[in-house]
């Protein structure tokens, strides 16, 4: 009886083992285990047996079914899962879908990852209005009612009594710089503030001039703040904005809104500072322009004199904006091209 | 201003070499945007002597030259009409790059010239880059040496720094002496500055009077016997390096002299002119200038006058009829100081952009005056045997120097870094400022007259700064804590409406402030209600836009060409005036959907695209209001029976939309497409959002749905039905929706098809109850609107 099963099992599992098809499989469970099967038989005469055979052929019995039911059941299941490869068969490459979705302006994301950046630094977002009095866009930060911006050739006048007559005209704002002292009337040092912005200048359009655009403004005051904690914030900001390391140098430079006043290089984004042609092989980029705040600025303000210091920075966005994505025309910003946009 | 390097470095002793000095000057003084070299292209070109010259035997316009430089002769073919035997030529010899305006540069080679061999070339001016003369080769003075440079001979064995001083350096530095001043200090050179020159000692009195308080000083001296006549090579070489063309001696001294001190002078003839008084304009005083334009001033201008008449607009230019000439035999010569404000707005006024004014308009030291004078004086005896007769020196107000306190460690602290008191002062006493220790802090700087600049302490502290070296500052974090910022919610509310119609399928434009009066007036707004520039960049951008509409449309039409369905979104500021104070700003969201594909209309893109929105931002009690009255609200014009406002139930409107209307349409060139545009008030939108969002529990009884079709009367609107449901229905009512929407174009018969979903809170809907409630409803329908339902 033993050997039967023993054999019995050995048929089966090499007819498992020869199964194609989840046919033969089904055939062979049938065969071994169905109703009519001879293992089947085995089984039921188990009753007809002695209690010694019984107690040696039952258990080997109900295992040997157990193991070859296990067998099929394994088979069954990797027949299952082969599948019709010529059936099933997609091209990949074909198109995905569309889904309709359109894009942000470069300026836009240029302008989130600025404020993004800052925010982490604990830098508050300020505002002002682009239409702005003569008095906070020159007065108000020391630039005398003889300064060359004023000039109608630099500045978009909505409003101006005689040339002469101090802060009773109307402008579209020439910098950012007029919110410094909205802001600082309405709060206390120390404070770190940014004011990104549209600003106006009245000059003829080509590539790299447009009379429109926008300015990113940074200032920073308390009773300490000095030229090293500009140099330091500059420093992070802009390795952190092109994500990789970025050194800063200052040049001297002449604002009437600050003392000292800076030109603000970076080292070359392209080639690290050692020289290419993006950099006109001197390694350095100029960026924009800062200073330590001017005490007249600080006085007009309401600020005692002499108590506060800080520094005030600004920078273009679209001159960052062309820098990261190498963008050659100036004019494309306002545009309105689509297929401009669609590209960021 | 560009500056001769060999000047400089005569006047400051330096031994850098050019590219050094330019980078000492970027580091820490002005930034120097150019050096040039003067003898590009000149470096193989010689002085040579024609020996002979014979006809070239196969050409009637050639001769064959022989010339003598020096170490050889060399055998020339030369086309030139003006070459004669004896004369001094340049020679550009075999391997000489000359000059090319297109190729770059044009190298000599040995050639031969219709059989005979030409060793070379005598050159013209145009030739060797240094004038437009083509009319012959360029003849040299007799005395001109031989196989020398021609370079060097012509004084263009130089290099010019282009500096751009920054305004408040004017005072010193648009000078050869302030710059050369600027640099010694730089070195740390001791070599002696230029001090204080005494007037020369005149026993004649010249007529000087100033009655205007916007002259501080005026030097005149009467200078007899000169002979005017051409520059020696040496004058006329320097000025030509920083830019200025030579005329004749007196003229030349003058521009020299102000090129070396910064301090303008001006020559008058003395044979027209013997006394000399500055004062203001009349009203309408008329001028006539050297370059013959004619003025007609007012009392703002300055005039010198030689009692009665005006003979110079002051610091500005003088008058034509004061000028010398070439017989002129007695000058006097002026070196004033004028108001810098007054000379500016007087220069800005006529549009005169004299090298005078430039520097006038910057404010000059009257100090340097004398020392102008001085030093014209003496080179005006040298070069034309002049002598001075008469002097006269009005100043009323002398400017002496001033002193500033000035703290270490306040310079310290601004600047972040530790200088000690020692080295502040050395670097001050470089730049000619006196020192006096007061205590360990405090040092009492005198500063010079010409450095009108230094004011402060932060003057004094960025003085310090700068020459110490911004690069040996060592950035430092801020040392007051990191605070949480205040949240800018516009800011932020403004970037999730951009992301909403970008994942929308909405491609975001920028565009100008600025609109035309035809773009306003093309969609119906009043020109005159906007604001105007004085002083437009051009007739189309004169006005400041109150909507973003036109703008839009033109981008849409722009991108007409290349897309068959344009999206596009602007998210920016329209300007309201207000009488007597700064316009209202306010920022709104425009979009405009154009499509060339007419099936279906936009509008409901679009207005799907805003619900879409509302729904992000949580706004919910919203509605689309068809009656408007465009002119009561200042909107555009749109099409009159495809427009809508978007309300809130408690009126406040949220923005509007619509396609726009035929005027529109024809004006922008949308020719058969229909566009359609929205605009929503982003203030408005914020102060509407249901900050508050309680949540709901889940349905736990099923619902129930039925569909009600009906035939519906031409100007039922959906709005109407689903009113009339929802009132009817009450709260068993979760959700109406259309699913049909139908017009048959032959009979004109509309018809409707909604979705109604019921259920309850408490308990599970039986059929009945629904079946109860939707009787009620078509009831209602019937006898409130024009619709009949399909049974």
């Amino acid at each position: 009886m033993k050997d039967k099963i023993q054999q019995i099992k050995e048929d089966a599992v090499s007819k498992i083992e020869a199964s194609k098809t989840i046919e033969d499989i089904e055939n062979v469970r049938i065969a071994y285990l169905g109703k009519k099967s001879a293992f089947n038989e085995i089984l039921k005469g188990l009753k007809d047996l002695s209690p010694e055979e019984k107690k040696e052929i039952g258990p080997l019995a109900n295992q040997t079914k157990k193991e070859l039911q296990h067998l099929i059941d394994d088979k069954k299941m990797a027949l299952e899962s082969v599948i019709d490869e010529k059936k099933e068969w997609i091209d990949v490459t074909a198109p995905g879908t569309k889904h309709a979705h359109g894009h942000l302006h470069p300026l836009s994301i240029v302008q989130r990852d600025i404020e993004n950046i800052f925010n982490s630094m604990g830098f508050e977002i300020a505002d002002g209005p682009d239409i702005e009095s003569e008095s906070y866009n020159f007065d108000a930060i020391n630039m005398p009612d003889d300064h060359p911006g004023r000039d109608m050739q630099d500045t978009f006048w909505i409003s101006r009594e005689d040339g002469r007559k101090k802060g009773t005209g109307t402008v579209m704002r020439t910098q950012t710089s007029g919110v410094q002292v909205r802001y600082m009337e309405k709060h206390k040092p120390p404070f770190r503030i940014i004011v990104p912005g549209r600003v106006f200048r009245n000059e003829a359009t080509d590539a790299s001039h447009e009379h429109t655009f926008h300015q990113f403004e940074a200032l920073v005051v308390g009773d300490d703040v000095s030229v090293a904690n500009f140099l330091y914030i500059a420093e992070t900001f802009f390795s952190e904005f092109f994500g990789q390391e970025i050194k800063a140098r200052l040049r001297p430079s002449y604002f009437p809104f600050v003392e000292p006043g800076f030109e603000f290089d970076i080292s070359c984004t392209n080639c690290g500072g050692k020289g290419c042609s993006t950099c006109s092989q001197t390694g350095w980029i100029e960026v924009g322009g800062a200073g330590m705040v001017h005490q007249n600025v600080f006085e007009a303000a309401g600020y005692e004199k002499d108590k506060y210091q800080g520094f005030a920075w600004g920078f273009g966005l679209e001159r960052l904006a062309m820098m990261k994505y190498k963008i050659n025309d100036i004019r494309l910003f306002h545009s309105g091209d689509v297929r401009f946009t669609r590209q960021f | 201003m560009k500056y001769s390097y060999n000047w400089l470095k005569e006047l400051s002793g330096t031994k850098k070499n050019v590219d050094k000095v330019a980078e000492l000057f970027m580091t820490h003084s002005f930034e120097v945007e150019g050096v040039e070299d003067l003898s590009e292209g000149l470096q193989n070109v010689v002085i040579g002597e024609v020996m002979t010259k014979e006809k070239h035997p196969d050409a009637d316009r050639l001769n064959v030259a022989t010339v003598n430089i020096g170490s050889e002769e060399l055998q020339i073919v030369c086309g030139a009409p003006n070459l004669e035997v004896g004369q001094k030529v340049p020679v550009a010899l075999v391997g000489a790059k000359l000059p090319h305006p297109e190729k770059g540069y044009f190298e000599i080679k040995k050639s031969e010239i219709r059989g005979v061999e030409s060793n070379g070339m005598i050159c013209a001016e145009d030739e060797l880059g240094i004038g437009a003369d083509h009319d012959g080769i360029m003849v040299l003075d007799g005395d001109a040496p031989v196989g020398e440079s021609f370079a060097s001979y012509m004084g263009l064995d130089d290099q010019i720094l282009d500096i751009d001083i920054l305004p408040n350096r004017g005072h010193d530095c648009l000078s050869y002496d302030g710059v050369a001043n600027e640099l010694r200090a730089l070195e740390d050179n001791t070599m002696k500055r230029s001090l204080l020159v005494p007037l020369p000692d005149v026993n004649g009195d010249l007529d000087v009077s100033i009655n205007t308080p916007k002259c501080n000083r005026y030097i005149g001296a009467k200078i007899d016997n000169i002979e005017i006549k051409e520059s020696p090579n040496w004058l006329k070489a320097r000025l030509q390096a920083s830019g200025i063309s030579p005329k004749n001696n007196i003229v030349d001294i003058t521009n020299y002299i102000m090129l070396k001190t910064g301090q303008p002078l001006h020559a008058f003839s003395a044979d027209v002119v013997d006394k000399i008084e500055v004062r203001q304009a009349n009203d309408k005083e008329k001028i006539t200038l050297l370059d013959d334009v004619e003025l007609e001033l007012d009392a703002d201008d300055i005039v010198i006058t030689d009692g009665e008449n005006s003979i110079a607009l002051a610091g500005v230019m003088g008058g034509k009829n004061s000028a010398i000439s070439d017989e002129t035999k007695n000058i006097i010569l002026e070196s004033a100081s004028f108001d810098a404000t007054s000379i500016r707005f007087t220069q800005r006024k006529y549009n005169l952009q004299t090298d005078a004014a430039y520097r006038f308009e910057r404010n000059l030291d009257p100090n340097l005056s004398q020392v102008a004078i001085a030093e014209a004086i003496e080179l005006i005896k040298e070069l034309t045997n002049g002598e001075v007769t008469a002097l006269n020196d009005v100043y009323p107000k002398p400017l002496k120097p001033w002193t500033i306190k000035s703290s270490m460690a306040k310079v310290n602290k601004l600047l972040g870094i530790e200088i000690s008191q020692e080295q502040q002062q050395n670097i001050l006493e470089r730049l000619g400022m006196q020192v006096e220790i007061i205590d360990e802090d405090i040092m009492e700087v005198t500063v010079p007259t010409v450095r009108l600049d230094i004011k402060t302490q932060e003057d004094i502290t960025e003085e310090i700064g700068r020459m110490y070296g911004y690069d040996k500052i060592t950035p430092k974090p801020l040392e007051s804590a990191v605070q949480t910022p205040t949240r800018n919610e516009e800011r932020f509310f403004e970037r999730t409406l951009k992301d909403v119609f970008v994942y929308g399928g909405f491609d975001e434009v920028r565009s100008y402030s600025f609109v035309s009066v035809d773009d306003v007036q093309s969609i119906g707004l009043d020109d005159e209600n906007h604001i105007t520039l004085l002083n437009p960049a051009n007739p189309n951008q004169a006005l400041m836009r109150r909507t973003l509409m036109s703008h839009l449309l033109q981008h849409a039409k722009k991108n007409m060409s290349y897309f068959d369905h344009v999206q596009i979104f602007e998210i920016g500021r329209i300007y309201d005036p207000i009488d007597n104070a700064l316009p209202d700003e306010k920022l709104v969201l425009g979009a405009a959907i154009l499509s060339k594909d007419q099936r279906g209309s936009q509008f409901f893109e679009l207005k799907g695209m805003l619900e879409t929105l509302l729904d992000r931002i949580n706004i919910g009690q919203y509605y689309f209001d068809s009656e408007f009255d465009a002119n009561v609200q200042h909107l555009p014009n749109l099409h009159p029976s495809r427009r809508a406002l978007i309300k809130m139930e408690d009126g406040t409107i949220l923005g509007w939309m619509g396609e726009i209307d035929k005027k529109a349409n024809k004006y922008f060139g949308f020719k058969k497409n229909r566009v359609v545009y929205c605009e929503l008030d982003i203030s408005t939108m914020m102060q509407k959002v249901e900050s508050e969002n309680f949540f709901e529990p889940l349905a736990k009884f099923p619902f129930i749905s039925r569909d009600l079709s009906m035939i519906v009367g031409d100007r039922v609107r959906v709005g109407d039905v689903e009113r009339v449901i929802y009132a009817t229905g009450g709260e068993l009512i979760k959700d109406v929706d259309l699913f049909d929407l139908y017009k048959n174009e032959e009979t004109g018969e509309r018809s409707m098809a909604f979705h109604i979903i019921f259920g309850a809170k408490d308990k599970t809907l039986k059929a009945k109850n629904v079946d109860d409630k939707i009787a009620i409803i078509i009831e209602a329908l019937e006898n409130e609107i024009d619709v009949e339902i399909r049974k």
